[in-house]
């Protein structure tokens, strides 16, 4: 893997990496498995959620963790979605795990579905989503 | 230590040492990076690491605000420790403030250490331990202690 993860000392954070490609030096959140967030979350790198996220995440690459749970909107450029989501998702490229389970539209430009997703809701193709607009 | 799994056997000394330095086996580190800005509350019984900026409370085991981190809430944790900018309340058992710290508030703590050049503005106030039994019980042993050695002292010098 060639991944630089400049701010993250963390062991999981470079294995939550994997499947997400982040530039050298990017800054990578984790909200880990006992944390929750009740507000939003807004970042230009990337965010991995383990824990509760009550609110919306806008940032350039999120991925929701199989333990991961957010309730509320998640905007970004790439998505993956391996936890659970209850709220719409907005990103360009959107990657429905196999042990996701979304429960909202799902705006994108480029969907994958892993077999085992379960998903509940509109799935809109759009030519382009530009997260810093709310134009849903 | 690494062999066990269990989260809730975990003593808050050992939190204490791995969050000097010692890598976690199981990751129980939550970071909050620096282009990352959070609106609203962070709850944990694990470590947070904030190096972005929080606007809201946070309540967990071990706190760290980074030098890049600027925080506008009250903090509530076990250990505490600031490098960065807070702009609230810290309550904590074991708080430590950075030279590269700028506090804006109030410190509740029991143990304090600040660092030369940190910058702080507010009022540091310590709680004491919950030990109400203890307490009373010295202030009951120190009492005839107290006013008994100036007689003993007396025929101490008259007798030699």
């Amino acid at each position: 893997m060639f991944l630089n993860l400049g701010t993250a000392r963390d062991d999981s954070a470079r294995q939550a990496a994997s499947g997400i490609s982040l530039a050298a030096g990017e800054a990578y959140t984790v909200i880990n498995g006992d944390l929750t967030v009740i507000g939003d979350l807004t970042s230009d790198g990337h965010i991995a959620v383990k824990g509760t996220v009550k609110g919306t995440i806008n940032s350039r690459s999120v991925e929701i963790m199989p333990t991961g749970v957010v309730e509320g909107a998640v905007v970004a450029e790439y998505a993956v979605i391996r936890g659970s989501v209850v709220g719409p998702v907005r990103a360009n490229t959107v990657t429905a795990a196999t042990t996701s389970r979304i429960v909202g539209s799902i705006f994108h430009n480029v969907l994958t579905i892993e077999p085992g997703a379960s998903l509940e809701g509109r799935r809109p193709w759009r030519p382009h989503i530009d997260r810093n607009l709310d134009n849903e | 230590m690494f062999s066990q799994n269990d989260k809730g056997a975990e003593t808050p000394v050992q939190s204490v040492r791995e969050t000097r330095g010692t890598p976690r086996s199981s990751g129980e580190t939550s970071v909050i990076s620096a282009d990352l800005k959070v609106i609203g509350d962070l709850v944990s019984g694990g470590d947070i690491q904030i190096k972005g900026i929080v606007e809201g409370n946070v309540k967990s085991r071990s706190v760290t605000i980074g030098e890049s981190a600027q925080v506008k809430g009250a903090v509530s944790a076990d250990t505490v420790h600031i490098s960065g900018a807070i702009k609230g309340q810290v309550e904590a058992p074991t708080v430590t403030v950075a030279k590269t710290a700028k506090v804006n508030g109030d410190i509740t703590h029991q143990s304090l250490s600040i660092e030369a050049g940190a910058r702080m503005e507010g009022n540091c106030r310590r709680l004491e331990a919950k030990k109400p039994a203890e307490t009373t019980a010295s202030i009951a042993s120190l009492k005839p202690a107290s006013s008994a050695p100036s007689e003993p002292s007396k025929k101490a010098v008259g007798s030699g």
